[in-house]
């Protein structure tokens, strides 16, 4: 069924965010706070032999470089969420530079402008050595990174289910392709940045984060404190999309110098520093084989995903939770009874790679719907025909593999987008396609897939620090008459603001403006994994009805007992409690007055009445589905692909707020059209980076995006909410069904095969006038098999 | 991102602005619209002692149609002359062109005197002056010389221009009559930095064509004419069939390079299309049908 009843009101948080109200980290005024500026490798791989200051280095200015006793036992140290051991991250190395931009030195100044003075007079004595960037390639001795993970193999994993030999020898046909995606900035418009201040019990460090609370356990473990004698405080964000939900050597830098000094100190990323040191994406490799009966049903899968982490394992994820992430999702929505898949992380002299929008799946959804594609031409099948025939239908479905795909419209999806991309008259207008001097090729392109979404991601893992807590929300009634809700999560940009205040505002019967949101405080709010994994609206979202509904409980209680009456006798209705009307004739509390006659005052001197609760859903989340449609035009002789129409029917249950879920949707679009033909960080063989400005790293701008239409259908998620994960599922389609699509408008033309993304003009005439021999080799290295679970020999 | 410490003077006249340059000389550099400048210097590829900041300077800001031809003060916005109607008269191919440049609020900063002095190869304006074999009038306190185009722009990112000297204008010759022109480019998205451009010029006048020129930036060096094919062109005339033959001509003659991961023959591949495609915007201005 159509989703519909979701409300259409924009947001609260516009009016601040869009005339200039917003408050981002570089926006905090600290008067007496240092700042701070990285010096940085301008090499990609070196043996270090020195890192000195400057001679003159000007008054009241400071370098601390790897040896300094600030570091002394410090570093980024922790284990896959299996307990598979990862090499550690030093927040300044000491003996070996793995990475472009890596920090080799901190400089604190007064000012801005001389700690840049300064960080680059610091003087860097260091052997070059070649760069490993090529993790199918066997390193060189001089090549490996880190001791302890031979061949630069960080992680190593199986995962199966059924027996795929069975399907191999049962197959009438078996289709295999190796697809890339490459490498990826999330690029959000606000860099990243931090601002601690030390005050008499710890430290308060204000950081443009997704994850306070998780930053706060990395913060108090690196200075061996306490936990609550750090405060993590975000303010607004301008964008996160992953690359703000780690933990990175630079805001620890910040905080241990900030307590040291007693001083604060300020670090805010320029756009260099994001492009070079801010975590990378979406650096995969696959090799799958797709064995299907005569009947073009998917009979088995094989994968092996080669993961790109770059020189140190991103915390507090590591490369193993992308690299799993992929391999599992690879089946994506289709029945695959038998699968196999192998998988290896690999460190390499590049960025460290972390999550972004998507986390795994924008790119095993492009390698998948990548394979079906080839595998319909191969078998003579239209692509949309054969995902008709292998989609899953029935729900519940167990994957065999983990995962119970709970509630769905797959199919449906399918032919709602097919429609609304007018799938078939494109096939007429290629058939009636004229020979011309300026070929324009038309493709359509289809993907579909599955998103696990609001799953409890707890890195429940000692070594990094972390607690296994449970998100829980509060919800208050304000003296004034308005209502409090808060957690522990960051605003990003995602409308929280509105969407909480939606849900709390239905829950309570009062109007929405009666309702704010308090987030990303861990010294005032509750306790929140923060705003990863398109979980906020679902766990959040849900506790904060039950918070809600607790508060209303408590007024009707306090009422009762006021007016001397059973609590099951009064009614509640907006805020406002009233007597049962026989006994009472017009007695009436509203939640203002009992607010101010049973409330406690909070440090920010508010009066409130306030209830919390704990997210008691499955940790296992909520399966959203979605396909995507686009139609493009392929200019055949200067390669240049235009995206004419692009179609999302989306399925994440319950629309609460259809103006907020739009936007995601756009804008998640926007950025996996960005990946699917323009955006690349190409990195020298020397290491360097040659994408290091927009200037080379080509973000698409407003006129490159073409308006999505969207649809909405509805399968019931988990809670009252019945609602799924949004945030991050327009991302994933585009980069799959433009390619798709590039790949039907280049079908037949004696071209090459569309392996790997961005379809950049140049590349897409290569394949077109150029086509290589080969298309992609993608070699599985002989040390690629071994033990899973780990990588270490 | 924070340039280094620099002094920074705000004249408010010529006189003053060459005052300073005689004194600083090459110690300067010239602050106009910005749009490359301020991010070199961010990004301390250009590291001034001495920044002299033309932005107060009005007397270089002016658009004036005379007899021959249509003089632009440095100073002068992308936009302003965009939205000049003696421009668009007497010199439309500027304005084509300069529609092409970046995104608008670039357009409102960038100027005429900065773009041709900055002598990127794939500007626009750069293309346009090297074509009509526009004047670029220089001043300092030692007097004033005038440099055809081709002769101020001597190379990728360099110019002819004295440490003391100052561009005040550059002076396009008007439209004559019968003139025909075409510009197209090619970048990777809109607002772009071109990888191609390419400008045609002719005059038309009864069945003969003449005075055709097609310059192409982005093929290595500086934009510059591909004389064999203005010849072809000119021996043909303006017939529908030559259009093919014009851009493999163009494609086989030019000799870019691999540079940034785009190869030459991909290069040299889309200089022969985009001629071709130029070929094919003229011939429909002039009316003859492919």
């Amino acid at each position: 069924m159509t989703a519909t009843g979701g409300q259409r009101f924009g947001r609260h948080e516009d009016a601040r965010l869009l005339s200039g109200g917003g408050r981002y980290l570089a926006d905090i005024i600290q008067a007496d706070a240092l700042s701070l500026r990285f010096a940085r490798s301008d090499v990609g791989s070196a043996r270090l032999r020195s890192v000195e200051p400057p001679e003159d280095l000007p008054p009241g200015t400071l370098v601390v470089t790897g040896r300094d006793p600030v570091l002394e036992g410090v570093e980024i140290r922790h284990t896959a969420f299996d307990g598979a051991p990862m090499p550690a991250w030093p927040l300044l190395p000491t003996d070996r530079v793995h990475y472009y931009y890596q920090p080799l030195a901190a400089v604190l100044a007064e000012d801005a402008y001389v700690a840049e003075d300064v960080a680059n007079q610091v003087e860097v004595d260091y052997e070059p050595l070649p760069a490993y960037l090529d993790p199918h390639a066997l390193p060189t001795p001089e090549q490996h990174l880190h001791e302890g993970f031979p061949a630069n193999c960080l992680y190593r994993t199986e995962l199966s289910s059924g027996d795929v030999a069975q399907a191999r020898s049962a197959a009438a046909i078996s289709v295999r392709g190796r697809y890339r995606t490459n490498r990826q900035s999330a690029s959000p418009l606000e860099t990243r940045g931090c601002l601690a201040v030390p005050d008499a019990d710890g430290l308060v460090v204000w950081s443009s984060t997704q994850i306070p609370f998780v930053l706060r356990e990395l913060l108090a473990r690196t200075l061996g404190w306490d936990r609550e004698r750090v405060t993590v405080r975000a303010p607004d964000l301008g964008g996160g999309f992953g690359v703000k939900a780690h933990g990175y050597p630079e805001e620890l830098l910040v905080a241990l110098l900030a307590v040291r000094e007693q001083r604060p100190v300020r670090w805010v990323e320029d756009r260099l520093e994001n492009l070079a040191a801010s975590s990378h994406a979406r650096d995969h490799a696959y090799d799958l084989t797709l064995h299907l009966d005569a009947d073009g049903r998917f009979l088995g899968l094989e994968s092996r995903v080669v993961y790109d982490g770059g020189a140190y394992p991103i915390w507090p994820q590591t490369p193993a939770r992308e690299l799993v992430q992929a391999m599992s999702v690879l089946p994506g929505p289709y029945v695959v009874e038998h699968y196999e898949s192998r998988g290896v992380a690999i460190a390499t002299n590049k960025c460290p790679s972390g999550a972004y929008r998507g986390v795994g799946r924008p790119s095993a959804v492009f390698a998948m719907e990548r394979l079906v594609d080839d595998a319909a031409r191969e078998i003579g099948l239209d692509p949309a025909e054969l995902r008709r025939r292998n989609l899953v239908t029935e729900f519940p479905h167990d994957t065999g593999r983990g995962m119970v795909y709970d509630t769905g419209s797959y199919a449906e999806a399918l032919e709602r987008a097919c429609a609304a991309v007018r799938y078939e008259d494109v096939r007429q207008e290629q058939q009636a396609a004229r020979p011309s001097r300026n070929p324009v090729y038309r493709g359509v392109g289809l993907a579909c897939f599955v998103e696990q979404t609001g799953h409890m991601t707890i890195w429940a893992l000692p070594e990094a620090g972390l607690v296994k807590s449970v998100d829980a929300v509060r919800v208050a009634a304000d003296a004034d008459g308005t209502f409090t809700v808060s957690s522990g999560f960051a605003s990003m940009g995602q409308g929280q603001e509105t969407t909480l205040a939606q849900i709390v505002a239905e829950t309570l019967g009062v109007a929405a403006d009666r309702v704010r949101l308090l987030c990303g405080d861990t010294s005032r709010d509750p306790y929140a994994l923060g705003s990863i994994s398109s979980r906020t609206t679902v766990i959040c979202g849900n506790t904060a009805v039950a918070a809600a509904t607790k508060l209303v409980g408590r007024l009707r209680e306090l009422a009762a007992a006021e007016f001397g009456e059973d609590p099951a006798g009064v009614t509640y209705e907006a805020g406002v409690v009233t007597g049962a009307p026989a006994a009472a004739g017009s007695r009436r509390l509203d939640s203002a007055t009992l607010a101010r006659r049973y409330g406690v005052t909070t440090q920010a001197g508010r009066r409130e009445l306030a209830e919390t609760e704990t997210f008691a859903g499955a940790a296992t989340g909520t399966y959203a589905n979605a396909c995507h449609a686009a139609v493009v035009d392929v200019d055949a002789r200067t390669g240049k692909v235009t995206v004419d129409r692009y179609v999302v029917v989306e399925d994440c249950g319950r629309v609460i707020n259809q103006v907020i879920l739009d936007g995601q949707i756009q804008g998640g679009v926007a950025q996996g059209i960005g990946g699917a033909l323009y955006e690349e960080l190409v990195y020298e063989p020397s290491g360097q980076l040659r994408t290091g400005t927009l200037v080379d790293y080509h973000l698409p701008t407003a006129p490159e995006i073409p308006e999505v239409a969207i649809e909405h259908l509805f399968s019931p998620g988990p809670g009252p909410l019945q609602a799924k994960g949004a945030g991050e599922a327009g991302a994933i389609g585009p980069m799959a069904v433009i390619a798709n699509a590039v790949a039907d408008a280049l079908a037949g033309r004696g071209g090459a095969a569309v392996c790997e993304v961005p379809l950049t003009p140049g590349k897409v005439w290569r394949l077109l006038h150029e086509p290589p021999v080969v298309a992609l080799t993608l070699p599985w290295r002989p040390d690629m098999d071994g033990v899973a679970g780990g990588a270490r020999s | 991102m924070k340039p280094v410490a620099f002094e920074l003077f705000r004249p408010r006249s010529l006189e003053d602005a060459l005052g300073l340059l005689g004194e600083y000389g090459d110690e300067a550099v010239l602050l106009a619209g910005g749009q490359s400048l301020v991010p070199m210097m961010n990004m301390r590829l250009v590291q001034p002692a001495v920044v002299v900041d033309l932005n107060e300077v009005v007397e270089l800001a002016f658009v004036e149609a005379g007899a021959d031809g249509v003089r632009v003060g440095a100073m002068t916005r992308h936009r302003a002359v965009e939205l000049s109607p003696s421009a668009r008269e007497r010199c439309p191919v500027l304005r084509d062109a300069l529609a092409h440049v970046g995104f608008r609020p670039i357009r409102e900063r960038g100027t005429i005197g900065g773009s041709i002095a900055h002598a990127d190869p794939t500007a626009e304006l750069v293309a346009v002056a090297t074509g009509l074999e526009a004047l670029v009038r220089l001043r300092s306190v030692r007097g004033e010389r005038t440099l055809p185009a081709c002769e101020f722009l001597s190379g990728v990112l360099t110019n002819a221009r004295q440490p003391d000297e100052l561009v005040t204008e550059v002076v396009f010759p008007a439209r004559s009559a019968g003139a025909v022109h075409a510009f197209t480019e090619f970048e990777a998205s809109i607002g772009d930095f071109p990888l191609v451009t390419v400008l045609l010029l002719a005059r038309v006048s009864g069945d003969g064509v003449s005075s055709v020129r097609l310059v192409v930036g982005g093929a290595g060096g500086m934009p510059h004419r591909l004389e064999a094919c203005e010849e072809l062109i000119a021996t043909s005339g303006l017939h529908p069939q030559i259009a093919p033959a014009v851009g493999d001509l163009a494609r086989s003659v030019v000799q870019p390079r691999d540079h940034d991961g785009m190869s030459a023959s991909y290069r040299k591949a889309l200089v022969g299309t985009l001629v071709e495609r130029t070929m094919d915007d003229l011939l429909r201005k002039v009316g003859a049908s492919t």
